[in-house]
This record gives structure tokens, C-alpha cells and sequence, in this order.
């Protein structure tokens, strides 16, 4: 059994852990960065307090805790479908109670950020009698993590069968529909379906957190300082987001390099499609405009955000950069337009930001190794 | 008509391939070497996907400065291509009619020689390694290149596939569209003449007549 608990350690966990550290990391400033040491304690007390007595904030929890869960799957059964990890149909030679021990423990283990959490909730909602919650938060941890395996088995049991039932739709001959999509819209559809889960981490957070600090400005005491560095930290996450991006081009969408298409055509693509990334913030941002943030700040936010994304999206055009390093990369850029916020010189900065995202990629979008 | 401009790829300090100035005639080419001697390098090179030192000119159409007129004419194929598993085929097959400005009709008569009508509005992430690849073999033909390249045609085809693919080519060459392609597999030339082999030695471009 340990042989086989190690292979799969590594290429479901150790793998999992590694490929998604922007995603955590994203995850862990939210959750431990936006309030100081001290703070800590009593800031995630009232929040699980919240989840237990509000059940509106109960039933956001779980939804998002949903969505991560559909994220382990989808990682999961990608690489069951993988041609890399064609040896894992070896598995059902264990027997079904092996197998489902081993894959209710890989379930488990990627899903042990929720698992932590809501075991703190639990400890507090025995210390507070919310009976109801914790039964609610017991079921669904064991419905999602027996559920998922047990779908991971029947997968691997009868390989094919759960596929064709999801994906395959037998509908006979048919003509090619003639709806044009256009480039960025596969883009977009990268970002919605195959991280769903960090892109509705990003926009949840991004768009609560300048909600919740807007609405309580007032003509007198007005500072976007702190809204602002919230903004910027959600900016990490659209940096995960556009590392991936450039992975699914590199690999899957290469052969768009080799079409009929200007550069400024190309330019285009991600210009509308960041626009679109950024949509809900801009929303967010005009609703609360002008009775709780200025017009000029909401142009500073906006077109900080916007050069930002592009400006990145061309760094990754220009070199090879491990998420490490761009992680680093979207930390000094984030202060460069902090230090525009304090000296009043966002739009400045932003621009700039803009001029330099549109010369990157002209210079470096066919220098670069395809 | 190919022609290559002192064309040089590096890697760092390693130069793999260094072609001096030289013209292929219109026809069918099948591009030879061993494994890891570049032709993989030099098709994407064609295919305007790698930057490289030099020129390459189509029909007189210069990639570095032409790069629309040029990639208008020439078509690539991957060796083991992949897309997006959330996409259908026909998500592509509209797009690349929208970009090579090709009425859909041309993509429905390509898609009927394959028999792939039954299945190309499914996710391509549920189609096997040969629906893939004759995808990718589809989109390549779309439009009217006057070049299209070829990594690996034959592999994971099935043989009624090779014939109908042998076909294709046959067609197009009739219409004065090359071909460039690379096959580690045998190419019957009964079926499909072959003008021109070329092969890859020494990091340059040797021509020598088919036997």
C-alpha cells in the first residue's frame, strides 16, 4: 500500500501544491494579510461567527467552498485523462476498497485548506451550541470528499463511460454553424472554465473588499489609501491568472502565431479581453460613484488595474518567467502605483504603465520562441 | 516558390540550423533527418512561429517584412497537436474561416472527407489523439495557402485516413498549393509523388531528387 500511497502523493498532491502556489498565495493574503498579527485572532473569530449565525454567509461559504472543490476535481480528473498519467488505470488492481482509501486520502489532502478552516468553525460552533451549522458543515465535508472519490473510482473502474456521459453529445450529422468567435473569447473562456474557482476568488474578494471599504467613506474623512492596497493585493491574483493564460497560449492556442493576423489585431485581443476581466470592478467602482469615491480616483483604480494586467501580459511575452518571479514582478509594480497614490500621481503612473505594456508587446510578440 | 535568406536558428550559443540563400521549386517536399537534427525547428520557422536570424520569402512575401501576406500563404500542421479541451472543433473551424476569409462551405466539404460532422461541435477535450489530428489536418487545408506544412501527417491516422489525407494533398497539389512535410513513417509515393526530398545534415538544408 505504500508504494502506491507515494506514487500518487506525488502526482496528485506534491503536483497540486506546486502548480497552484499563486492561487494560495492569493488565498492566504486574503484570508492573513489584510489585518495586522495582533488582529488575527479576533478578526477570523468574527468572521466564523458570522458564518455560524448568519445562514446567508453559511451558504456563500459553501458555494465557494464548492467551487474549490470542483477545482480538486477538475485537476484530478484531468490527470486521470491524461495521456502522461495513462499508468494510473493500474489503480482498480488494488480492489475497490483500496482504491477508494487511496483516492478519499489525495480528496482529502486537496481539500485540506477547507478542511482546516472548517474544523476551526466546528470547534467554535461546539464552544457556541450552533448545532445546526456544524451538522450542515459535516455533511457537506463528507459529501464532497466521499462523493468526489467515489466519482474519481467509478471513473477509473469504467474508464471512458463517465466522459462520454458528460461531454459527448451524439447529435448526427450536422452543418458547421457559421457564428464567428473571435480570439479573445477563447482566451476568456480559458479564464472561466478552467479556473473558475480563482477567478471568482479574485472578483469576489476584489469587488467585496472595495465595496465593504468604499460605502463607509465620507467627504470628511475621504482616503483611498487602504481601499486601494486591497485593490492591489487582488492584482496578485489576476497575475496567477495571466501566468496561466500565457501557458494555455504556449501550449494549446500556438497555432493562432501562425495565422493571418496584424499585430495590432493580436494587441487587440488582450485589450478587450482585460477590459472584460475588469468589468466587475469597474462596476463595483460606478456604483459607488461620486457619493463615495471621487471620479478621478475611480479613473486612478481603473486604468491602474488595466495597465497593470497588460503590462504583465507583456513581461510574460518578453521572458520565460516562473511564477516566482512574476509574483515578485506584480509586487514591485503594485508599489510603483502605490507610490503614485501617495504622491497623487496614479493616472501619471498608470499611463506610463500603458506606454510601456504597448511597446513590450510590439517588440517582443514575434521575437518570441513559439 | 520557398526561398530562405541566410537563415540562421541558435538556441543560446548552439546554432542548429544555418541555411544560406536558396529556393525550393512549387511542389511536394518531404523534409528528412533524424531525430532532434531540426525539422521540427525549421517548420515552424516556415510557419512564422519561431523568431531566427535571415529571412524566409514565400511567393515573395517576406515573413520578417510582410508577416500577414506571408502567413496568409503558408498553412501549418502540428506533429501532436492541442487546443484548448473547453473548445469544440467547430469553435475553431469558425474561427479559422473568419481569419483566412474562407466561406464555412470549404470547412463542411473538409470535414465530410473525414466523416467528422457527427462530432465536431463536442468539446475536444472528450475526442481521442486521431480526431485531434485530423482536425488539425482540417484547419491546415482551410483557405487557399499556397503552402501548407505538414509535421507528421500520417501519425496516429488510421490507414483509411492516410489514403483520404493522400487525397487531399493530391487535390490541392493539382491547384498549385506545396507541400512541406515530415514523416518518420514511409510516404507512399504511388499515392502521393513526392517532387523534392530534403534533408537536414550538418545544420543545413540538402536537396536531392526522390528515387
Amino acid at each position: 500500500m505504500r508504494h502506491p500511497r507515494n506514487l500518487l502523493w506525488k502526482t496528485f498532491v506534491r503536483q497540486y501544491y506546486r502548480q497552484n502556489a499563486g492561487f494560495f498565495l492569493f488565498f492566504f493574503l486574503i484570508f492573513f494579510g489584510i489585518v495586522g498579527p495582533s488582529q488575527q485572532l479576533a478578526y477570523h473569530y468574527t468572521l466564523i461567527r458570522g458564518i455560524l449565525e448568519a445562514p446567508s454567509l453559511l451558504a456563500l461559504v459553501l458555494f465557494l467552498w464548492l467551487l474549490y472543490a470542483a477545482k480538486c476535481s477538475r485537476w484530478i480528473m484531468g490527470l486521470l485523462h491524461s495521456k502522461d498519467h495513462a499508468f494510473l488505470y493500474i489503480l482498480p488492481l488494488l480492489g475497490k476498497t483500496k482504491t477508494f482509501r487511496l483516492l478519499l486520502m489525495i480528496q482529502a489532502a486537496l481539500y485540506l485548506p477547507v478542511i482546516l478552516y472548517a474544523i476551526a468553525v466546528l470547534i467554535i460552533a461546539f464552544h457556541s451550541w450552533a448545532w445546526t451549522a456544524a451538522t450542515i458543515l459535516v455533511a457537506f465535508i463528507a459529501v464532497i470528499c466521499l462523493g468526489s472519490s467515489a466519482l474519481y473510482q467509478y471513473d477509473l473502474f469504467h474508464p471512458g463511460k463517465l466522459t462520454r456521459l458528460l461531454f459527448i453529445r451524439p447529435d448526427g450529422k450536422r452543418s458547421v454553424r457559421k457564428k464567428y468567435t473571435p480570439y479573445w473569447s477563447f482566451l476568456l473562456r480559458g479564464f472561466l472554465t478552467e479556473h473558475t474557482a480563482l477567478l471568482a476568488g479574485i472578483k469576489i474578494f476584489g469587488c467585496g473588499m472595495l465595496y465593504l471599504l468604499l460605502r463607509t467613506q465620507t467627504p470628511d474623512d475621504y482616503d483611498i489609501r487602504m481601499p486601494f492596497l486591497l485593490f492591489g493585493m487582488s492584482l496578485f491574483g489576476h497575475g496567477a491568472l495571466i501566468y496561466q493564460l500565457r501557458r494555455m497560449e504556449d501550449q494549446q492556442l500556438l497555432f493562432y502565431r501562425s495565422l493571418p493576423v496584424s499585430l495590432s489585431s493580436r494587441m487587440l485581443q488582450y485589450v478587450i479581453l482585460y477590459l472584460l476581466v475588469l468589468l466587475p470592478e469597474m462596476i463595483t467602482l460606478g456604483w459607488l460613484t461620486p457619493d463615495h469615491i471621487r471620479f478621478r480616483d475611480v479613473a486612478g483604480f481603473v486604468l491602474a488595474g488595466y495597465s497593470t494586467l497588460l503590462l504583465l501580459n507583456g513581461c510574460l511575452l518578453i521572458a520565460a518567467l516562473e511564477r516566482g518571479e512574476l509574483l515578485k514582478l506584480t509586487g514591485i509594480l503594485f508599489g510603483i502605483l502605490y507610490f503614485g497614490v501617495l504622491s497623487d500621481n496614479l493616472i501619471l503612473l498608470s499611463g506610463l504603465f500603458l506606454v510601456v505594456a504597448g511597446s513590450l508587446f510590439f517588440r517582443a510578440y514575434s521575437r518570441r520562441e513559439g | 516558390m520557398l526561398e530562405f535568406q541566410q537563415v540562421q536558428k541558435s538556441y543560446g550559443l548552439r546554432v542548429i540550423l544555418s541555411i544560406p540563400d536558396s529556393r525550393l521549386p512549387p511542389g511536394t517536399w518531404w523534409l528528412q533527418g533524424p531525430n532532434g537534427s531540426g525539422k521540427t525547428t525549421l517548420l515552424r520557422m516556415i510557419a512564422g512561429l519561431l523568431p531566427f536570424k535571415g529571412d524566409i520569402r514565400l511567393d515573395g512575401h517576406s515573413l520578417h517584412r510582410a508577416p500577414v501576406s506571408y502567413r496568409r500563404s503558408v498553412s501549418w500542421a502540428d506533429a501532436e497537436p492541442q487546443y484548448p479541451a473547453f473548445l469544440t472543433g467547430e469553435d475553431l473551424l469558425s474561427f479559422y474561416c473568419a481569419v483566412r476569409k474562407t466561406p464555412i462551405s470549404q470547412a463542411q466539404q473538409l470535414l465530410s472527407v473525414f466523416s467528422m460532422q457527427s462530432y465536431i461541435a463536442t468539446r475536444i477535450g472528450a475526442w481521442s489523439d486521431g480526431m485531434i489530428k485530423k482536425l488539425s489536418l482540417v484547419l491546415a487545408f482551410i483557405g487557399r495557402p499556397s503552402l501548407i506544412v505538414l509535421d507528421e501527417p500520417l501519425v496516429t491516422l488510421d490507414l483509411t485516413s492516410v489514403s483520404l489525407l493522400y487525397g487531399m494533398i493530391c487535390d490541392r497539389r493539382a491547384h498549385g498549393c506545396s507541400f512541406l512535410l515530415t514523416s518518420h513513417q514511409e510516404v507512399d509515393q504511388n499515392h502521393l509523388p513526392v517532387d523534392l526530398k530534403l534533408l537536414i545534415r550538418d545544420q543545413t538544408l540538402e536537396t536531392s531528387e526522390p528515387v
